[in-house]
C-alpha cells in the first residue's frame, strides 16, 4: 500500500486509501452493478476512500456508449447510493466512469478490453493495478478467468503492480464444481488474486458478532458447552421467490442461502479467537468450525435434516401462491424452500451442544439472528416459582440490529413470582451513523489487497463438502416428497419436531 | 420536545433526585403519546456536558447539540455558569430538563435523548457545578466536556475536567485574534490530565485538507521531495492561523523536522533544519487573504530546492485545486464537516486521534 511508504499518510484517518487502480466489471448491464457495486464506490468516492487515479470500467456484451452507462448509472445511484449523488459530486463521479462492450468468450473483445485499459490507465495515472470484478452469471466464472490470463490482463506473477479477480457467488453448486473452479482458477490467479465474495460477511453487523465476541470480557467465558444448552441460526425470507424461479429450482436454499450466508454466521459464533482478524488468521478459524461439523450418520438423515417447500397462504397480509405454480418452477419440482438442519460442532467447546439452523422462503418475516440459549441453573431456588423460561441471548443480525438478553425478574408483589424480561441493545439508536454498505467494505478491502471477508479456497470446499452431502442423499432419495408449509408459517411440522426430540422448540424471532 | 422547569432551592443543595423525577415522569409522558410508535427507547453512549459562558454562545451552539444528539444519542448537561449574575429570588441554581424523541431509523421506535440545562448564578451557583456533573453523569458511559466558544486557556475549566471528563471538545478557531501561546496552554491543560482526550473542532476541520497534501506525494510522485523542501507556505485568514500553526505542527511530527526559530519577533514566519540538515524557512501569511473554507485557510505550498511546487489552494469550498510538477493542475473534492458533523466526528474515534497531541505540540513551538 502506497500510504505505508508515504509519511504524511500515516496514522490519517484515510490511511486506508488504495493505490490507484482500475475496477473492471463484468457484467456492467446487470442488477448487481446497478444496485450495490456502483453505489458502493460512489459512497467510497464521496468518503474520499478512492485513490485520486481511479477508474470504473463496466464490461459486458450490451451495446452502451459511455455516455449511456453514466447515465443509467446516475439514475440508479440516485437511488441505491448511501448518500444521493449532488450534480459536482457526479460529474466528478462520471469523469471515472466507461464502458466497454464486448463478449466473454472471445480473445479479441479481451485485446480491444486491455488497449482501452492502457488509455485509461495513461489518461488517469493508473500504475496499471487492476480488479475484475466478475458479476455475471456463474458459467462464466471459468472462461473469464482463464481469458482475462491468456490476455496478460491478469498477472499471476508476483509483480509490482496488483491484478485481483473478484468472484461472485455461487461459486460452485457442489463440491466437486466447487473443486473444479478453484483448481482452474489456480491455474491462471494465485489464491492471493482471487477474492470469492460472500457479501454476508461485509455486513457491520456480522463482523460485530465478532467484536460482541472477542471484544468483551462478559460473554466469551459464557460461549461454550458449560452454559449453552443450544444454538439457533435464524437465516429467514419473507418474500417467496418472485420471478426468480429459474434460478431457485436448480439452487434451492440450501445453495442459496445456507452454504454461504449461514454458514459464515455459524462460523463467527462457534470459531475460537482468531489470532488477529487480519490476513488468514480469521479464515483459519471458520475452516476449523467447519472441518469440525459432523457428518450426518448413514441412515439417520431425518434426525438431522427437515426440509420444506412452501404452498399457498400469506405473508403479512399478502397472498402468496403455491411455490409449485410460480413462474419458471418446473412441475413437481422437489427443489427445497425450506431446510431446518440440527448441527454438531465436534469440538471441546461445542462438543453435545445442538446448533439449530433454519432458512426459508416466504416465511411471516425476514429476519436473521443467532440466539443462544442457555442451560438451566444448578439448582431451582424458587423452585416452582424460577422462571421456567431459560436465559436467551439473542444477537440480530438483520433488519433491527441488535442484542437482547432475556432473564428473569422477579414480578413486584408480596409473592416471589419470577416472569422472563428483555433487556435489548439497538444497534441503530446507540449510533446514529449510518453504517456502510456490505459491497463498499468489500469492493474496498479488496483494492487494499485484504482478504480476511473473503472466503478462502479450503473454506469454500469445507462448507460444500458439508452440504453436499444433503443433495446427494435427497438425489438419491427414491420418495420426492417435501413436507409443505403454509406461506406465511414458521416452516413445516417436522421442523418443529427436530426440536421437540430434544427437548426444544424454535424461537419466535 | 416537552420542557419541565425544576426548581433547585438554594438551601437544600442540589436537587439530584428531583431532576432525576421529572426525567423519569417525561419517559412516562413520551410513552403514552408514542403508542402509535411503539416502544420508546431511551438510548445514551455519551454525557455531553457542554459549557456556554454567556447567552450568545448559548444560542451559537445549541442548534449544533440539537443534531449532533441524533447521531450520538447523549444526555447532555448544558451548563450555563454566570458568576456576576445577581442569586434572583434566592435560587443560585436552576435546571430545566428536556426530552428530544425521534422516529428511530427503519421507523417503528421512538428515539429519545435527554437534557438537562442549568444555570448557576453568583460565584456560589457557579461553585455547584462540579457537584452537579457529577451527580448527573449517566454511569459507565463517557463523559465529553465541550467548551464551547474560545477554548479553556486557563485552568478556569480544570474543576469540571476534575469532575470525571475523558474527552475535552473545543475549537481553536475560536481563539481570540492575536492571542499567542493559546495553544500551548491547551496543550499545558492535556497535559495536567492524564488520559484526557483533546478533540479540536478546527483540527477536524482540515482533516480534509491534510489528506490532500498527503495525497500528493502517493505513488508516482513518492515522498522523495519531501526531504528537499526549501519553503512551506500558508496562506489563512486571521482566524486560520491556529488550524495553520497545527498543520504546520503535523508536518513537523510526521517529518521529523527540528525546533523552529522565529525569522523576526512578532512575525509569522520561521525557519527550522530538516531531516538532511539543510534549513526550511515557513511562512503564514495573513494579509489580504481570503478564504471559502470553514477551517480559514486559503494556501499550503511546498517548495522544494529545486523549485518544485506542491501545492493545495482553495478552489471554492468544497473543491481544492491540487497541482504537482508535471502534471496539469485539477481539482479535487475535499469536504469539511458542518459544526453538528465536526461534534459528531468528535465524539467518535478521531476525537482521540493520535497525531494531534503530537501536531499540537509541535504547533506550540511556533509560539516560543
Ligand atoms: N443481484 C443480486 O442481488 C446478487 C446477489 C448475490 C450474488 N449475485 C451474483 O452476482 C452475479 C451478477 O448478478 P446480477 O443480478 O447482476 O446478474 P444478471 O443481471 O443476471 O447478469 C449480469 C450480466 O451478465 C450478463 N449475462 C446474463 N446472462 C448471461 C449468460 N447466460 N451468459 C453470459 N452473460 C450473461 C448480462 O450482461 P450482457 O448480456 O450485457 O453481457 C447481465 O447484464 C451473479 O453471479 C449472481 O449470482 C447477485
Amino acid at each position: 500500500m502506497s500510504g505505508h511508504a508515504n509519511p504524511l499518510r500515516q496514522g490519517l484517518v484515510e490511511d486506508r486509501t488504495p493505490e490507484p487502480s482500475t475496477v473492471v466489471i463484468f457484467g456492467a448491464s446487470g442488477d448487481l452493478t446497478k444496485r450495490k457495486l456502483v453505489p458502493a464506490l460512489f459512497s467510497l468516492f464521496t468518503e474520499r476512500l478512492l485513490p485520486p487515479g481511479f477508474a470504473v470500467v463496466g464490461y459486458a456484451r450490451k451495446p452502451m456508449t459511455d455516455q449511456e452507462f453514466r447515465a443509467e448509472l446516475h439514475e440508479w445511484c440516485s437511488k441505491f447510493a448511501r448518500h444521493r449523488p449532488n450534480d459536482e459530486e457526479w460529474t466528478r463521479f462520471a469523469e471515472c466512469l466507461s464502458y466497454q462492450a464486448g463478449d466473454y468468450e472471445d480473445p479479441k473483445a479481451y485485446a480491444a478490453l486491455k488497449a482501452r485499459l492502457a488509455t485509461i490507465e495513461a489518461e488517469r495515472g493508473i500504475p496499471g493495478n487492476r480488479i475484475f470484478y466478475l458479476s455475471t452469471p456463474p458459467a462464466t466464472f471459468p472462461i473469464a478467468v482463464q481469458r482475462l490470463a491468456e490476455g496478460g490482463l491478469t498477472d499471476r506473477r508476483g509483480d509490482e503492480r496488483f491484478t485481483r479477480v473478484i468472484i461472485e457467488k455461487p461459486f460452485g453448486t457442489d463440491l466437486d464444481s466447487a473443486r473444479a473452479l478453484n483448481e482452474h482458477c489456480r491455474c491462471y490467479l494465485r489464491e492471493d488474486q482471487i477474492y470469492r465474495i460472500d457479501h454476508y460477511l461485509g455486513k457491520e453487523t456480522v463482523q460485530n458478532l465478532m467484536v460482541f465476541r472477542f471484544g468483551n470480557a462478559l460473554f466469551e467465558p459464557l460461549w461454550n458447552n458449560r452454559f449453552v444448552d443450544h444454538v439457533q441460526i435464524t437465516g429467514a425470507e419473507a418474500i417467496g421467490i418472485e420471478g426468480r424461479g429459474g434460478y431457485f429450482d436448480h439452487a434451492g436454499i440450501v445453495r442459496d442461502m445456507v452454504q454461504n450466508h449461514l454458514f459464515q454466521v455459524l462460523c463467527l459464533t462457534a470459531m475460537e479467537p482468531p489470532v488477529s482478524v487480519s490476513g488468514d488468521d480469521l479464515r483459519d478459524e471458520k475452516v476449523k468450525v467447519l472441518k469440525a461439523l459432523r457428518p450426518i450418520p448413514d441412515g439417520r438423515f431425518d434426525e438431522f435434516v427437515v426440509r420444506g417447500q412452501y404452498r399457498e397462504g400469506s405473508v403479512a397480509g399478502k397472498p402468496v401462491p403455491s411455490y409449485q405454480t410460480e413462474a419458471g418452477v418446473t412441475a413437481g419440482s422437489a427443489t427445497e424452500t425450506y431446510i431446518g438442519l440440527k448441527l454438531f460442532i465436534d469440538n471441546w467447546r461445542w462438543a453435545g451442544v445442538p446448533f439449530y439452523l433454519r432458512s426459508g422462503k416466504a416465511l411471516p418475516k425476514k429476519v436473521t439472528e443467532v440466539a443462544l440459549v442457555f442451560k438451566d441453573t444448578p439448582h431451582r431456588l424458587f423452585g416452582e416459582r424460577s422462571a421456567s423460561e431459560p436465559n436467551v441471548l439473542a444477537i440480530r443480525i438483520q433488519p433491527d440490529e441488535g442484542i437482547s438478553v432475556r432473564f428473569g425478574s422477579k414480578v413486584p408483589g408480596n409473592s416471589l413470582d419470577i416472569h422472563p424480561v428483555n433487556m435489548e441493545f439497538r444497534y441503530g439508536t446507540s449510533f446514529g451513523a449510518e453504517p456502510p454498505e456490505a459491497y463498499e467494505r468489500l469492493q474496498l478491502d479488496c483494492l487494499l489487497g485484504d482478504q480476511s471477508l473473503y472466503t478462502r479456497a479450503d473454506e469454500v470446499e469445507a462448507s460444500w463438502r458439508w452440504i453436499s452431502r444433503l443433495h446427494e442423499e435427497w438425489a438419491a432419495s427414491a420418495s420426492n416428497d417435501v413436507p409443505r408449509y403454509e406461506a406465511g408459517s414458521w416452516g413445516p411440522e417436522e421442523a418443529d419436531q427436530l426440536l421437540r426430540r430434544s427437548g426444544h422448540v424454535w424461537r419466535r424471532p | 420536545m416537552k420542557t419541565r422547569e425544576v426548581v433547585l432551592a438554594r438551601d437544600v443543595g442540589v436537587d439530584v433526585g428531583g431532576i432525576e423525577r421529572e426525567l423519569g415522569a417525561l419517559w412516562r409522558d413520551a410513552s403514552k403519546r408514542s403508542r402509535h410508535h411503539g416502544q420508546v427507547t431511551r438510548a445514551c453512549s455519551w454525557n455531553l456536558v457542554v459549557h456556554c459562558a454567556d447567552d450568545a454562545t448559548y444560542s451559537a451552539v445549541r442548534p449544533m447539540i440539537d443534531q449532533a444528539v441524533r447521531f450520538v444519542p447523549s444526555r447532555t448537561l448544558l451548563l450555563k455558569p454566570r458568576p456576576n449574575a445577581p442569586v434572583a429570588d434566592g435560587k443560585a441554581v436552576e435546571a430545566w430538563v428536556t426530552a428530544a424523541c425521534q422516529v428511530a431509523t427503519g421507523g417503528g421506535k421512538l428515539l429519545c435523548t435527554e437534557e438537562i440545562t442549568i444555570e448557576s448564578r453568583g460565584p456560589e451557583g457557579v461553585a455547584h457545578l462540579p457537584g452537579l456533573v457529577r451527580a448527573l453523569t449517566v454511569p459507565d458511559v463517557p463523559t465529553a466536556l465541550l467548551w464551547a466558544g474560545a477554548p479553556p486557556t486557563s485552568s478556569a475549566a480544570l474543576r469540571i475536567l476534575l469532575a470525571g471528563v475523558d474527552r475535552l471538545v473545543f475549537d481553536t478557531q475560536a481563539l481570540p485574534e492575536g492571542v499567542e501561546g493559546g495553544l500551548a496552554k491547551l496543550a499545558h491543560l492535556g497535559g495536567l490530565l492524564d488520559g484526557l482526550a483533546l478533540a479540536d473542532l478546527a483540527w477536524l476541520r482540515t482533516a480534509s485538507l491534510r489528506s490532500v497534501i498527503a495525497s500528493l506525494f502517493d505513488e508516482p510522485i513518492g515522498s522523495a521531495p519531501l526531504d528537499r523542501l526549501k519553503r512551506v507556505r500558508l496562506r489563512s485568514t486571521p482566524r486560520g492561523v491556529p488550524a495553520a500553526k497545527l498543520l504546520v505542527g503535523w508536518l513537523a511530527s510526521r517529518l521529523g523536522w527540528g525546533t523552529p526559530e522565529r525569522a523576526a519577533r512578532g512575525q509569522l514566519g520561521w525557519q527550522l533544519k530538516i531531516g538532511t540538515g539543510s534549513t526550511l524557512r515557513i511562512d503564514i501569511d495573513v494579509d489580504r487573504v481570503t478564504s471559502s473554507r470553514e477551517c480559514h485557510l486559503h494556501s499550503v505550498v511546498l517548495e522544494t530546492a529545486q523549485g518544485e511546487h506542491f501545492a493545495v489552494t482553495d478552489a471554492g469550498a468544497p473543491a481544492l485545486e491540487v497541482s504537482v510538477p508535471g502534471l496539469a493542475s485539477r481539482s479535487v473534492l475535499a469536504h469539511e464537516p458542518t459544526a453538528p458533523q465536526a461534534l459528531v466526528a468528535a465524539l467518535g474515534a478521531r476525537g482521540r486521534d493520535r497525531l494531534y497531541p503530537v501536531a499540537l505540540h509541535r504547533a506550540v513551538e511556533l509560539d516560543r
